[in-house]
Protein backbone atom coordinates (compact mmCIF):
# COMPACT_ATOMS: atom_id res chain seq x y z
CA UNK A 1 0.00 0.00 0.00
CA UNK A 2 2.50 2.04 0.93
CA UNK A 3 5.54 1.87 -2.05
CA UNK A 4 9.40 4.40 -1.03
CA UNK A 5 9.31 5.54 -4.52
CA UNK A 6 6.22 7.84 -4.40
CA UNK A 7 8.92 9.78 -3.61
CA UNK A 8 10.74 10.75 -6.75
CA UNK A 9 13.95 11.53 -7.30
CA UNK A 10 13.67 14.31 -9.55
CA UNK A 11 11.01 16.24 -6.77
CA UNK A 12 14.04 16.00 -4.20
CA UNK A 13 16.58 18.55 -5.67
CA UNK A 14 14.31 21.01 -5.87
CA UNK A 15 12.55 20.45 -2.58
CA UNK A 16 16.29 20.93 -0.83
CA UNK A 17 16.94 23.81 -2.49
CA UNK A 18 13.61 25.39 -1.55
CA UNK A 19 14.48 24.31 1.97
CA UNK A 20 18.37 25.67 1.90
CA UNK A 21 16.95 28.72 0.26
CA UNK A 22 14.24 29.29 3.50
CA UNK A 23 16.73 28.44 5.55
CA UNK A 24 18.94 31.59 3.90
CA UNK A 25 16.23 33.88 4.01
CA UNK A 26 14.95 33.20 7.52
CA UNK A 27 18.75 33.88 8.86
CA UNK A 28 18.82 36.92 6.98
CA UNK A 29 15.64 37.94 8.55
CA UNK A 30 16.29 37.30 11.71
CA UNK A 31 19.60 39.46 11.31
CA UNK A 32 17.13 42.11 10.43
CA UNK A 33 15.13 42.15 12.97
CA UNK A 34 17.39 42.20 15.59
CA UNK A 35 19.70 44.32 14.50
CA UNK A 36 20.03 47.23 16.94
CA UNK A 37 23.31 49.89 17.48
CA UNK A 38 23.66 48.88 21.35
CA UNK A 39 26.28 51.88 21.19
CA UNK A 40 23.70 54.42 20.68
CA UNK A 41 22.59 54.40 24.40
CA UNK A 42 24.57 53.77 27.81
CA UNK A 43 23.24 52.48 31.08
CA UNK A 44 24.55 55.04 32.95
CA UNK A 45 21.23 57.26 31.17
CA UNK A 46 18.77 54.52 31.57
CA UNK A 47 17.35 55.59 35.28
CA UNK A 48 17.48 59.10 33.96
CA UNK A 49 15.33 58.38 30.67
CA UNK A 50 13.04 56.04 32.50
CA UNK A 51 12.58 58.98 34.74
CA UNK A 52 11.93 61.46 32.37
CA UNK A 53 9.78 59.11 29.95
CA UNK A 54 7.42 58.57 33.30
CA UNK A 55 7.34 62.14 35.02
CA UNK A 56 5.91 63.91 31.61
CA UNK A 57 3.86 60.73 30.12
CA UNK A 58 6.60 60.16 27.19
CA UNK A 59 7.97 57.24 25.83
CA UNK A 60 11.53 55.95 26.70
CA UNK A 61 13.94 56.73 24.30
CA UNK A 62 16.06 54.13 23.06
CA UNK A 63 13.92 51.28 23.93
CA UNK A 64 15.51 48.95 20.93
CA UNK A 65 18.92 50.08 22.71
CA UNK A 66 18.07 49.67 25.82
CA UNK A 67 15.44 46.39 25.84
CA UNK A 68 18.83 44.61 23.94
CA UNK A 69 21.27 45.43 26.68
CA UNK A 70 18.45 43.75 29.36
CA UNK A 71 18.40 41.47 27.34
CA UNK A 72 21.92 40.32 26.21
CA UNK A 73 22.20 40.23 30.48
CA UNK A 74 19.16 38.14 30.82
CA UNK A 75 19.97 38.67 35.06
CA UNK A 76 16.77 39.54 37.19
CA UNK A 77 19.31 41.00 39.73
CA UNK A 78 20.64 43.29 37.39
CA UNK A 79 17.39 44.34 36.04
CA UNK A 80 15.99 44.99 39.40
CA UNK A 81 19.77 46.85 40.08
CA UNK A 82 18.61 49.67 37.54
CA UNK A 83 14.92 49.72 38.94
CA UNK A 84 16.23 51.15 42.27
CA UNK A 85 18.18 53.76 40.16
CA UNK A 86 14.81 54.17 38.35
CA UNK A 87 12.75 54.15 41.43
CA UNK A 88 15.07 56.63 43.44
CA UNK A 89 14.47 59.30 40.90
CA UNK A 90 10.65 59.03 41.16
CA UNK A 91 10.63 59.18 44.96
CA UNK A 92 12.55 62.06 44.98
CA UNK A 93 9.39 63.69 44.12
CA UNK A 94 6.42 61.53 44.69
CA UNK A 95 5.54 59.60 47.66
CA UNK A 96 5.43 55.73 47.36
CA UNK A 97 1.85 54.19 46.70
CA UNK A 98 1.88 50.61 46.69
CA UNK A 99 3.62 47.96 45.20
CA UNK A 100 2.74 45.21 42.73
CA UNK A 101 3.62 41.41 41.78
CA UNK A 102 3.80 40.30 38.16
CA UNK A 103 4.17 36.83 36.86
CA UNK A 104 3.14 35.23 40.20
CA UNK A 105 2.02 32.07 38.21
CA UNK A 106 4.74 29.11 37.57
CA UNK A 107 3.29 28.46 34.18
CA UNK A 108 3.42 31.71 33.29
CA UNK A 109 7.16 32.28 34.82
CA UNK A 110 7.69 28.79 32.64
CA UNK A 111 6.33 30.26 29.41
CA UNK A 112 8.45 33.99 29.46
CA UNK A 113 11.52 31.41 30.43
CA UNK A 114 11.66 33.58 34.30
CA UNK A 115 12.62 32.12 37.09
CA UNK A 116 10.31 33.86 39.54
CA UNK A 117 8.12 36.30 39.99
CA UNK A 118 8.61 40.23 39.29
CA UNK A 119 8.10 43.26 41.55
CA UNK A 120 7.34 47.08 41.08
CA UNK A 121 6.50 49.73 43.37
CA UNK A 122 3.78 52.43 42.57
CA UNK A 123 4.70 56.24 43.41
CA UNK A 124 2.44 59.32 42.31
CA UNK A 125 -0.08 61.69 44.43
CA UNK A 126 -2.93 59.95 41.78
CA UNK A 127 -2.13 56.60 41.10
CA UNK A 128 -5.63 55.46 42.74
CA UNK A 129 -8.60 56.28 41.11
CA UNK A 130 -12.27 55.49 42.01
CA UNK A 131 -14.48 53.13 40.58
CA UNK A 132 -16.22 55.32 37.16
CA UNK A 133 -13.07 57.48 36.96
CA UNK A 134 -13.28 58.71 33.47
CA UNK A 135 -9.07 58.58 33.46
CA UNK A 136 -7.39 60.94 30.88
CA UNK A 137 -4.82 58.76 29.66
CA UNK A 138 -2.35 61.48 28.35
CA UNK A 139 -0.96 59.48 24.91
CA UNK A 140 0.34 56.75 27.51
CA UNK A 141 0.19 53.33 26.40
CA UNK A 142 -1.90 52.04 28.94
CA UNK A 143 -2.71 47.87 29.94
CA UNK A 144 -6.08 46.94 31.40
CA UNK A 145 -5.59 44.60 33.92
CA UNK A 146 -8.48 42.90 36.10
CA UNK A 147 -6.58 42.20 39.24
CA UNK A 148 -7.13 42.45 43.43
CA UNK A 149 -5.57 44.92 45.75
CA UNK A 150 -4.77 43.37 49.15
CA UNK A 151 -4.38 45.83 51.66
CA UNK A 152 -2.03 44.61 55.09
CA UNK A 153 -3.81 45.05 58.14
CA UNK A 154 -0.64 43.50 60.69
CA UNK A 155 2.74 43.65 59.95
CA UNK A 156 3.07 40.05 61.14
CA UNK A 157 2.37 39.26 57.28
CA UNK A 158 5.73 39.88 56.86
CA UNK A 159 6.46 35.91 58.82
CA UNK A 160 3.74 34.77 57.09
CA UNK A 161 5.03 31.44 55.02
CA UNK A 162 1.54 30.01 53.70
CA UNK A 163 -1.68 31.78 52.34
CA UNK A 164 -3.26 30.76 55.69
CA UNK A 165 -1.42 32.68 57.98
CA UNK A 166 -1.57 35.38 55.18
CA UNK A 167 -4.85 35.33 55.27
CA UNK A 168 -5.01 36.66 59.11
CA UNK A 169 -2.70 39.60 58.58
CA UNK A 170 -4.75 40.75 55.45
CA UNK A 171 -7.72 43.39 56.09
CA UNK A 172 -9.18 44.19 53.01
CA UNK A 173 -9.83 43.11 49.50
CA UNK A 174 -10.55 45.40 46.90
CA UNK A 175 -12.10 44.77 43.37
CA UNK A 176 -9.40 46.56 41.24
CA UNK A 177 -8.25 46.99 37.68
CA UNK A 178 -4.71 48.03 36.92
CA UNK A 179 -3.86 50.15 34.27
CA UNK A 180 0.20 50.03 33.90
CA UNK A 181 1.62 52.61 31.72
CA UNK A 182 3.98 50.86 29.21
CA UNK A 183 7.21 52.80 28.79
CA UNK A 184 8.77 51.10 26.10
CA UNK A 185 8.18 52.46 22.61
CA UNK A 186 6.40 50.25 20.77
CA UNK A 187 7.72 51.65 17.34
CA UNK A 188 10.92 50.27 18.33
CA UNK A 189 10.46 46.49 19.35
CA UNK A 190 7.94 45.10 16.74
CA UNK A 191 4.95 46.55 17.94
CA UNK A 192 5.06 44.90 21.47
CA UNK A 193 3.79 46.46 24.25
CA UNK A 194 5.99 45.36 26.57
CA UNK A 195 9.75 44.77 26.20
CA UNK A 196 11.32 41.53 27.53
CA UNK A 197 10.67 40.88 31.06
CA UNK A 198 14.52 41.80 32.02
CA UNK A 199 13.24 45.42 31.19
CA UNK A 200 9.81 45.24 32.11
CA UNK A 201 11.74 44.84 35.90
CA UNK A 202 13.65 47.60 35.21
CA UNK A 203 11.02 49.64 34.16
CA UNK A 204 9.42 49.12 37.56
CA UNK A 205 6.72 46.61 35.73
CA UNK A 206 5.18 49.78 34.26
CA UNK A 207 3.60 50.62 37.85
CA UNK A 208 1.45 53.94 36.93
CA UNK A 209 -2.62 53.54 38.20
CA UNK A 210 -5.15 51.56 39.69
CA UNK A 211 -8.91 51.81 39.52
CA UNK A 212 -10.01 50.67 42.82
CA UNK A 213 -13.94 49.54 43.37
CA UNK A 214 -15.81 47.64 45.83
CA UNK A 215 -14.50 45.80 49.29
CA UNK A 216 -14.83 43.22 51.62
CA UNK A 217 -13.27 43.38 55.08
CA UNK A 218 -11.62 39.65 55.26
CA UNK A 219 -9.84 39.82 58.75
CA UNK A 220 -12.47 37.76 60.44
CA UNK A 221 -14.33 35.85 57.36
CA UNK A 222 -13.07 32.12 57.87
CA UNK A 223 -14.08 31.35 54.31
CA UNK A 224 -11.63 33.76 52.37
CA UNK A 225 -8.87 31.54 51.73
CA UNK A 226 -11.51 29.37 49.96
CA UNK A 227 -13.72 31.95 48.51
CA UNK A 228 -10.77 33.64 46.52
CA UNK A 229 -9.94 30.62 45.76
CA UNK A 230 -13.38 29.74 44.06
CA UNK A 231 -14.13 32.65 42.58
CA UNK A 232 -15.41 34.01 39.18
CA UNK A 233 -14.26 36.91 37.67
CA UNK A 234 -16.05 38.49 34.56
CA UNK A 235 -15.10 41.86 32.92
CA UNK A 236 -17.37 43.33 30.71
CA UNK A 237 -17.04 45.95 27.76
CA UNK A 238 -18.74 48.78 26.96
CA UNK A 239 -22.06 47.52 25.37
CA UNK A 240 -22.37 44.72 27.99
CA UNK A 241 -20.54 41.55 26.22
CA UNK A 242 -18.86 39.60 29.21
CA UNK A 243 -15.46 37.70 29.13
CA UNK A 244 -14.56 35.22 32.15
CA UNK A 245 -11.16 35.31 33.37
CA UNK A 246 -9.48 32.27 33.95
CA UNK A 247 -8.32 31.64 37.53
CA UNK A 248 -6.67 28.81 38.60
CA UNK A 249 -7.04 27.22 41.75
CA UNK A 250 -3.97 26.18 43.40
CA UNK A 251 -1.92 27.85 46.22
CA UNK A 252 0.80 28.92 44.27
CA UNK A 253 -1.69 31.25 42.18
CA UNK A 254 -3.86 32.21 45.27
CA UNK A 255 -4.06 35.88 45.27
CA UNK A 256 -2.98 35.82 48.78
CA UNK A 257 0.60 34.14 47.88
CA UNK A 258 1.33 37.79 45.98
CA UNK A 259 1.45 39.29 49.80
CA UNK A 260 3.66 36.32 51.00
CA UNK A 261 6.28 37.49 47.60
CA UNK A 262 5.35 41.25 48.16
CA UNK A 263 7.41 40.97 51.45
CA UNK A 264 9.95 38.57 50.60
CA UNK A 265 11.25 41.29 47.83
CA UNK A 266 11.18 43.95 50.14
CA UNK A 267 13.07 42.22 52.71
CA UNK A 268 15.50 41.96 49.90
CA UNK A 269 15.62 45.67 50.01
CA UNK A 270 15.67 46.03 53.97
CA UNK A 271 12.62 46.90 54.02
CA UNK A 272 9.01 45.26 55.16
CA UNK A 273 5.15 45.58 54.65
CA UNK A 274 3.35 47.98 57.24
CA UNK A 275 -0.08 48.15 57.92
CA UNK A 276 -2.25 50.10 55.45
CA UNK A 277 0.10 49.19 52.68
CA UNK A 278 -1.57 47.95 49.58
CA UNK A 279 -0.63 45.11 46.96
CA UNK A 280 -1.55 44.85 43.13
CA UNK A 281 -1.38 40.93 43.14
CA UNK A 282 -1.56 41.21 39.06
CA UNK A 283 -3.44 40.30 36.25
CA UNK A 284 -5.45 37.85 37.09
CA UNK A 285 -5.28 34.66 34.29
CA UNK A 286 -3.24 33.06 31.80
CA UNK A 287 -1.59 34.83 29.36
CA UNK A 288 -2.88 34.91 26.25
CA UNK A 289 -5.95 32.80 27.94
CA UNK A 290 -8.82 35.02 28.20
CA UNK A 291 -7.87 37.56 25.58
CA UNK A 292 -9.44 41.05 25.57
CA UNK A 293 -7.72 41.92 28.92
CA UNK A 294 -4.07 40.99 27.45
CA UNK A 295 -4.66 41.60 23.67
CA UNK A 296 -5.98 45.56 23.17
CA UNK A 297 -3.67 47.79 25.28
CA UNK A 298 -4.37 50.82 26.83
CA UNK A 299 -7.42 53.11 25.34
CA UNK A 300 -8.01 50.75 22.62
CA UNK A 301 -9.46 47.86 25.23
CA UNK A 302 -13.12 47.74 24.96
CA UNK A 303 -13.48 46.26 28.55
CA UNK A 304 -14.60 48.55 31.08
CA UNK A 305 -15.94 46.88 33.91
CA UNK A 306 -14.43 43.36 36.17
CA UNK A 307 -17.10 42.12 38.39
CA UNK A 308 -15.96 38.89 41.27
CA UNK A 309 -18.49 36.33 42.74
CA UNK A 310 -16.51 35.74 46.24
CA UNK A 311 -19.01 33.22 47.80
CA UNK A 312 -22.33 34.71 48.08
CA UNK A 313 -20.73 38.57 46.94
CA UNK A 314 -20.31 40.33 44.35
CA UNK A 315 -17.87 43.44 43.95
CA UNK A 316 -17.17 45.26 40.66
CA UNK A 317 -14.94 48.04 39.40
CA UNK A 318 -14.97 49.85 36.46
CA UNK A 319 -13.18 52.50 34.53
CA UNK A 320 -13.50 55.37 31.28
CA UNK A 321 -11.18 56.44 29.10
CA UNK A 322 -10.55 60.02 27.16
CA UNK A 323 -7.13 61.10 25.91
CA UNK A 324 -6.25 64.59 26.24
CA UNK A 325 -3.49 63.97 23.91
CA UNK A 326 -4.70 61.76 21.23
CA UNK A 327 -8.19 63.74 21.66
CA UNK A 328 -10.50 60.82 22.23
CA UNK A 329 -13.07 59.18 24.73
CA UNK A 330 -13.78 56.09 25.73
CA UNK A 331 -16.69 55.84 28.64
CA UNK B 1 -9.65 23.00 -17.17
CA UNK B 2 -6.79 19.88 -17.64
CA UNK B 3 -4.46 22.23 -17.04
CA UNK B 4 -6.02 23.33 -13.05
CA UNK B 5 -6.26 19.33 -12.92
CA UNK B 6 -2.41 18.41 -13.66
CA UNK B 7 -1.25 21.60 -10.84
CA UNK B 8 -4.02 20.90 -8.32
CA UNK B 9 -4.84 18.13 -5.84
CA UNK B 10 -8.44 18.42 -7.49
CA UNK B 11 -8.64 14.69 -8.15
CA UNK B 12 -7.73 13.34 -5.21
CA UNK B 13 -9.84 15.59 -3.18
CA UNK B 14 -12.66 14.20 -5.54
CA UNK B 15 -12.65 10.94 -4.67
CA UNK B 16 -11.64 11.54 -0.41
CA UNK B 17 -13.51 14.65 0.75
CA UNK B 18 -12.47 13.68 4.38
CA UNK B 19 -9.45 14.94 3.11
CA UNK B 20 -10.35 18.19 1.68
CA UNK B 21 -12.19 19.15 4.62
CA UNK B 22 -8.89 18.10 6.74
CA UNK B 23 -6.40 20.11 4.14
CA UNK B 24 -8.78 23.21 4.15
CA UNK B 25 -8.80 23.27 8.17
CA UNK B 26 -5.39 22.72 8.52
CA UNK B 27 -4.11 25.27 5.87
CA UNK B 28 -6.22 27.67 6.97
CA UNK B 29 -4.42 27.05 10.68
CA UNK B 30 -1.14 26.94 9.28
CA UNK B 31 -1.28 29.88 7.22
CA UNK B 32 -2.58 32.24 10.47
CA UNK B 33 0.20 30.37 12.18
CA UNK B 34 3.56 30.92 9.40
CA UNK B 35 1.86 34.37 8.93
CA UNK B 36 2.41 35.69 13.18
CA UNK B 37 5.72 33.69 12.82
CA UNK B 38 7.10 35.23 9.53
CA UNK B 39 5.93 39.06 10.88
CA UNK B 40 7.68 38.32 14.01
CA UNK B 41 5.41 38.65 16.45
CA UNK B 42 6.70 39.74 19.59
CA UNK B 43 5.17 37.24 21.73
CA UNK B 44 6.19 34.47 19.61
CA UNK B 45 10.01 35.42 19.15
CA UNK B 46 9.52 35.75 22.96
CA UNK B 47 8.82 31.96 23.51
CA UNK B 48 11.36 30.59 20.66
CA UNK B 49 14.01 32.56 22.09
CA UNK B 50 13.73 33.14 26.56
CA UNK B 51 11.02 29.79 27.19
CA UNK B 52 12.42 26.80 24.37
CA UNK B 53 16.06 28.33 23.79
CA UNK B 54 15.77 28.64 20.24
CA UNK B 55 17.75 30.65 17.91
CA UNK B 56 15.03 33.64 16.52
CA UNK B 57 16.11 32.42 12.54
CA UNK B 58 14.62 29.18 13.30
CA UNK B 59 11.16 31.24 13.99
CA UNK B 60 11.24 32.18 11.00
CA UNK B 61 12.54 29.45 9.29
CA UNK B 62 8.82 27.15 11.07
CA UNK B 63 7.14 30.69 9.51
CA UNK B 64 8.01 30.08 5.77
CA UNK B 65 7.51 26.16 5.89
CA UNK B 66 4.36 26.64 7.80
CA UNK B 67 2.84 28.94 5.11
CA UNK B 68 5.08 27.41 1.93
CA UNK B 69 3.86 24.06 3.15
CA UNK B 70 -0.19 25.06 3.71
CA UNK B 71 -0.54 26.24 0.23
CA UNK B 72 1.86 23.17 -0.91
CA UNK B 73 -1.24 20.97 0.23
CA UNK B 74 -3.30 22.15 -2.81
CA UNK B 75 -0.63 21.02 -4.98
CA UNK B 76 -0.51 17.49 -6.81
CA UNK B 77 3.17 17.43 -7.12
CA UNK B 78 4.13 19.10 -4.01
CA UNK B 79 1.50 17.50 -1.57
CA UNK B 80 3.11 14.54 -0.05
CA UNK B 81 6.44 16.30 0.15
CA UNK B 82 4.65 19.42 1.88
CA UNK B 83 2.36 16.84 4.15
CA UNK B 84 5.64 15.33 4.77
CA UNK B 85 7.87 17.99 5.77
CA UNK B 86 4.62 19.68 7.56
CA UNK B 87 4.69 16.72 9.42
CA UNK B 88 8.05 16.67 10.78
CA UNK B 89 7.83 20.41 11.89
CA UNK B 90 4.44 19.59 14.00
CA UNK B 91 5.59 16.89 15.82
CA UNK B 92 8.72 18.39 16.73
CA UNK B 93 6.43 21.47 18.05
CA UNK B 94 3.92 19.15 19.36
CA UNK B 95 7.11 17.18 21.39
CA UNK B 96 8.43 20.97 22.21
CA UNK B 97 4.79 22.22 23.93
CA UNK B 98 4.83 18.51 25.66
CA UNK B 99 8.19 18.35 27.09
CA UNK B 100 7.80 21.66 28.49
CA UNK B 101 4.50 20.58 29.84
CA UNK B 102 2.40 23.70 27.88
CA UNK B 103 -1.23 24.01 28.69
CA UNK B 104 -3.47 22.91 26.24
CA UNK B 105 -4.66 26.23 24.96
CA UNK B 106 -1.18 26.82 23.99
CA UNK B 107 0.12 23.10 22.91
CA UNK B 108 -3.74 22.41 21.92
CA UNK B 109 -3.60 23.83 17.73
CA UNK B 110 0.10 21.48 17.34
CA UNK B 111 -1.20 18.55 18.61
CA UNK B 112 -4.58 18.92 16.58
CA UNK B 113 -2.67 20.18 13.88
CA UNK B 114 -0.10 16.80 14.04
CA UNK B 115 -3.22 14.68 14.16
CA UNK B 116 -4.55 16.22 11.02
CA UNK B 117 -1.21 16.06 9.13
CA UNK B 118 -0.28 12.75 9.95
CA UNK B 119 -3.81 11.61 8.66
CA UNK B 120 -3.10 14.32 5.10
CA UNK B 121 0.27 12.67 4.88
CA UNK B 122 -1.19 8.84 5.01
CA UNK B 123 -3.54 9.72 2.12
CA UNK B 124 -1.22 11.50 -0.29
CA UNK B 125 1.40 8.72 0.25
CA UNK B 126 -1.37 5.86 -0.64
CA UNK B 127 -2.08 8.01 -3.59
CA UNK B 128 0.86 8.09 -5.15
CA UNK B 129 1.93 4.91 -3.93
CA UNK B 130 -0.73 3.15 -5.97
CA UNK B 131 0.47 5.57 -9.30
CA UNK B 132 3.67 3.95 -9.08
CA UNK B 133 5.47 0.60 -10.07
CA UNK B 134 5.32 -2.30 -7.51
CA UNK B 135 9.07 -1.54 -5.90
CA UNK B 136 9.76 -0.95 -2.22
CA UNK B 137 6.47 -1.64 -0.75
CA UNK B 138 6.68 -1.71 2.98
Amino acid sequence: MFRLNAFRKKDLVPGFVLVAGLVLLSVAQSLVYSSVDTSQCSLDNFARDAADAWENYRLLPHTACYERIFKNEGNGNFSRKYQREFEGLIAEDHPRAGYKIGIHEPREQKMFGLDGPVFGVFYGEDTWRPSGTILDVRGENLGFEPDFLLRIGDERVNEATTIEEAAKYIDRVYAFIELPAHLADPDEIHDAFLPNFYMMQALNLSARYGIIGEYIDTASDPDIVGSLRNMTVLTTDHEGVSAPIRYLEDDETHVYSTAILAARFLKERGEKLEVGDLISVGAMGVFGGSGPDWDAPGIDTEMRHVHYYIGDRRLSVSVGFEDSVRGTRHE
Amino acid sequence: MSKWKELLAIGIFHRHHLLLLLTIGCAAGLLMTGSLKIRGLWVIALMFEEKYGLPLWFMFFVGYAEFLGALSLFLRRWALYGSLGLLVILTGASSFHFINDDPLELAGMAYALTAGMLVIFTYHWAERSADQPHQGEI
